[in-house]
């Protein structure tokens, strides 16, 4: 796999790992989204797409035998309806995502590639769909390996700007393409109600990822004095002195903002993934994949 | 209330200073965050929680401001006017008296005094003026009209209670006669008994708590064939009867102790035998803790008497040598008027109808019916004159002048003398004291007079040799604290000292005659030591607190007619209605704000 690398936010040791990922990633990929895909393909014209290498568990009846004869390796055959997951992959870049240590967007932007990077290997459809309070970038039906180029350039040529308004946003937005996967990649600091972007998108047949992204600081606050507290999208400020109570008051109020989101997802049976920017690539691709 | 000191609150311009600087100062360093998303939550919630949260934020500033507020008050001297304070002039009396120095109240009662006079004068409004009175055994004026409160309460601070009475009656005199020259003044009196002067109202702080106390009342012994006895009264002043252990110390060793049993307010007397003559300090001692310690002791001296030498210069005179015997202490030589040379190392000399050209160097002289001399002029000779009663010393306990003479001289005082008896006709006797020496002339033979026959002529005689023979110290045993003391030094002492209980010596002469000593505040034995040129006497002499008077704490209070207690009118007086300095009330909260301002500044509230 080459890619043409712009700048180290995805260096060859990620695509590395990303290629790890894909093998480790895939079968419980395709087995846990496809499953309902594929019962849904039956009956439906059958459009031949791809052949892929057979693997151990795959449908002897899909084996290629023709292929076979030429090759003397087994390939399966792949249609469009069976590798066809529609995933829709909304990354937040509004401002507030370009902050903590280590940076969120980085985070978050490795997570979506990633992400992106193994539906591509799975033969799934990949939309990407970056915004803040308005669509920002939008690469829609990506099929392939090769499209993953696409998405890196997105990637690395994308903006921090804008406010967060991701529930907004994303209840506005004109999703096709029928039942599908969609990940919400946000630190979720949104105006607008989360429980209307998760009707929303349930409305549309998506089966929800929420993957929360916060900055160590954000959950462990490192202030010490008399502070200045500007928001990095609005540029708004309250001044703010170091006290334990103030400490105290802010676990307590991120305790319950992260606990109401937990309720409203679990309530409406979405997935909700929790990540620390801090977190090694692989584990947060591991704790979505898992879920999937 | 009022502000003395208006111009300080000019100094209310550092309140906006101060808000100023703090939003000068107020400069916090940016922190960028994602989002105030989670922040705005915290604040709404801190001050949801905590109302006045955002007073906290400013805490310092608030107390800064406070500290600053009571600075400019403080400054401005506020003073809160109490009613009736408001006088020109305030006069201070402590009484300074022996049941002051009760303690059944706080530390004792005269240190409560002075700490509520304190009060009083602290709280004085600036410019009062002040005057301080201690009354103790002598009335004194320890600062007059004075306007500086730290000298009053310096001179109030170093105010001693005394062992002694309290001169009530010239307290009245002095008060009323500052009175009389400064009508607008307020009198407050600090004590445990109240004053009234007509005309003057005297504010009554009453300082008792009731305490109960015992005390030696009185202290007497006499010289018998078997020793020294000894009567100790001791009183009962406490509210309920009581066994009083009494120890009896001999040369201030224990010589014997008793439990008196003594109901209520009643004084026993007890007795005590067979004590060595040889003693010579004794002392009645109660063993018990009561609210006044000083008068659970009382002292005796025991000096030996010595015998006075008299010579009678007579033909004979029968009557003079019986009546000489009959006095204690009185050796009698006789001799006739040829044995001039023998005259000489004699305590008295009675020249009975002569007297010589020449005195003796020695002793005090007694003369009956003179001859012309040089030392005074004889008038005339009269027959029958009619007596006049006279209130003289000698007189004393002589009931009425019911004497005759038969014939007498008419004698001139001389300038020295006084006259004593008075006839008809002029002076038949006078007394004196002549070149240091006692003098008392008679101008009538006794054989002259009916006197020997009358009962009152023994008397006359021993009143007349108690002058003329006199102990070293009068009323030796008598003496109470804060007392004066005349002694009678002899004729060859050169030099003369007293020795106090604590040891300290005080000389008394030269020169002489030795002056009244009045250093008797401290109870127990004193010596007189006169020193002569080849000689040093020592007599002692006991001072006693005067507990008769003074050790009866509830009676001190206030005593009906009657004399039985009585709830005072004055109860609801104890408190002396004063104003108030603000001042050191607000210094003291300014204190208290800048800990408070420490403690949130170190602890980061």
């Amino acid at each position: 796999m080459k890619f043409k690398l712009k700048s180290q936010l995805f260096d060859s040791e990620f695509l590395k790992k990303l290629e790890q990922l894909v093998i480790t990633s895939k079968i419980t990929l395709a087995d846990g989204a496809s499953g309902n895909r594929k019962s849904r393909a039956k009956g439906s014209s059958v459009e031949f797409s791809d052949y892929r290498e057979y693997s151990i568990g795959d449908d002897f009846k899909r084996i290629d035998w023709n292929a076979y004869g030429r090759f003397e390796k087994l390939f399966i055959k792949l249609f469009m309806e069976e590798r066809e997951a529609p995933i829709h992959i909304f990354l937040d870049n509004s401002k507030s995502m370009d902050w903590g240590e280590p940076n969120k967007s980085i985070a978050s932007r490795r997570l979506a590639a990633a992400l992106s990077y193994i539906s591509l290997s799975s033969y799934d459809r990949v939309s990407l769909v970056c915004m803040n309070n308005t669509v920002d970038k939008y690469k829609p039906d990506l099929r392939g390996k090769n499209s993953f180029s696409q998405i890196l350039n997105l990637m690395e040529d994308l903006e921090y700007t804008g406010t967060t308004d991701i529930y907004n946003t994303v209840s506005k937005f004109n999703l096709k393409g029928g039942r599908g996967i969609s990940i919400v990649i946000s630190d979720l600091f949104s105006g607008g109600k989360l429980i209307d972007m998760i009707k929303y998108l349930q409305f549309k047949k998506q089966e929800v990822y929420i993957c929360h992204v916060l900055a160590p600081q954000e959950v462990e606050p490192e202030i010490g004095m008399s502070l200045r507290l500007v928001d990095s999208e609005t540029g708004e400020f309250i001044d703010v002195t170091a006290s334990p109570d103030l400490i105290k008051s802010y676990k307590k109020v991120y305790k319950r903002f992260i606990t109401n989101i937990e309720e409203i997802c679990k309530s409406r049976g979405v997935n909700y993934i929790f990540l620390e920017s801090s977190l090694p690539i692989e584990k947060m691709v591991g704790m979505v994949v898992n879920r999937v | 209330m009022t502000f003395y000191n208006p111009w300080a609150f000019l100094g209310l311009v550092a309140v906006p200073a101060i808000i100023i600087m703090y939003l000068l100062k107020q400069k916090h360093n940016d922190y960028t965050v994602s989002s105030l998303f989670l922040w705005e939550e915290v604040l709404k919630d801190l001050e949801a929680n905590a109302p006045w949260q955002k007073l906290k934020r400013n805490l310092l500033m608030i107390l800064q401001i406070i500290t600053a507020l009571l600075l400019v008050f403080a400054l401005a001297r506020p003073f809160l006017n109490a009613v009736g304070s408001d006088v020109p002039h305030v006069m201070v009396v402590i009484d300074t008296s022996l049941s002051m120095k009760a303690t059944d109240v706080g530390g004792s009662r005269f240190e409560e005094a002075k700490s509520r006079a304190n009060k009083l004068i602290s709280n004085l409004k600036p410019g009062t003026s002040v005057t301080l009175i201690s009354m103790g055994k002598n009335v004194n004026i320890e600062e007059n009209l004075s306007t500086n409160k730290a000298r009053l309460i310096d001179k109030l601070v170093k105010l001693q209670v005394s062992n002694s009475t309290s001169n009530t009656e010239d307290a009245k005199d002095l008060i009323s006669s500052i009175i009389k020259q400064n009508p607008e003044t307020r009198v407050v009196l600090f004590g445990d008994s109240r004053m009234d002067i007509p005309g003057v109202n005297v504010e009554f702080s009453k300082i008792s708590n009731n305490g109960d106390n015992f005390a030696v009342t009185m202290m007497s012994h006499t010289k018998t064939e078997k020793g020294i006895t000894v009567l100790s009264r001791i009183s009962n002043y406490s509210s309920g009867d009581a066994n009083v252990p009494v120890s009896l110390y001999v040369d201030k060793n224990v010589f014997d102790a008793k439990n008196v049993f003594i109901k209520k307010g009643e004084t026993a007397n007890v007795y005590w035998d067979g004590i060595s003559p040889d003693v010579s300090l004794i002392e009645t001692r109660i063993d018990l803790n009561d609210s006044l310690a000083v008068d659970n002791s009382a002292w005796n001296a025991v000096n030996n008497t010595k015998e006075n030498k008299v010579l009678l210069v007579s033909k004979s005179n029968v009557f003079i040598e019986k009546v000489a015997g009959l006095y204690n202490g009185i050796e009698l030589y006789k001799t006739g008027f040829e044995s001039i040379d023998e005259w000489k190392g004699y305590d008295l000399y009675i020249f009975d109808g002569f007297l010589p050209d020449k005195l003796p160097d020695d002793g005090n002289i007694m003369v009956f019916n003179p001859d012309e001399n040089k030392l005074f002029e004889v008038v005339e000779s009269v027959e029958y004159p009619a007596v006049k009663e006279m209130d003289e010393t000698i007189f004393r306990y002589a009931e009425g002048f019911d004497f005759s003479i038969g014939k007498t001289k008419i004698l001139k005082a001389p300038t020295w003398g006084r006259e004593i008896l008075e006839v008809t006709d002029g002076c038949a006797a006078f007394s004196g004291i002549f070149d240091n020496r006692r003098v008392i002339v008679f101008g009538f033979d006794i054989h002259n007079t009916d006197l020997p026959l009358t009962p009152a002529f023994p008397i006359i005689m021993a009143n007349s040799f108690d002058w003329l023979l006199p102990e070293s110290v009068n009323n030796a045993q008598n003496v109470y604290c804060g007392e004066g003391i005349e002694f009678n030094l002899g004729l060859n002492t050169r030099e003369a000292f007293v020795e106090t209980p604590s040891g300290e010596m005080l000389k008394i002469a030269p020169p002489f005659p030795a002056k009244i000593f009045d250093s008797t505040d401290e109870p127990g034995m004193y010596t007189l030591i006169q020193k002569s040129a080849d000689d040093e006497q020592k007599f002692y002499f006991t001072v006693n607190v005067p507990s008769q008077s003074e050790s009866n704490l509830i009676q001190s209070e206030t005593l009906d007619n009657d004399g039985t207690n009585q709830p005072s009118k004055e109860e609801g007086a104890r408190t002396v209605n004063t104003g108030m300095d603000l001042r050191s009330i607000l210094l003291w909260l300014i204190v208290v704000v800048l800990l408070i301002e420490w403690w949130v500044y170190t602890n980061g509230v």
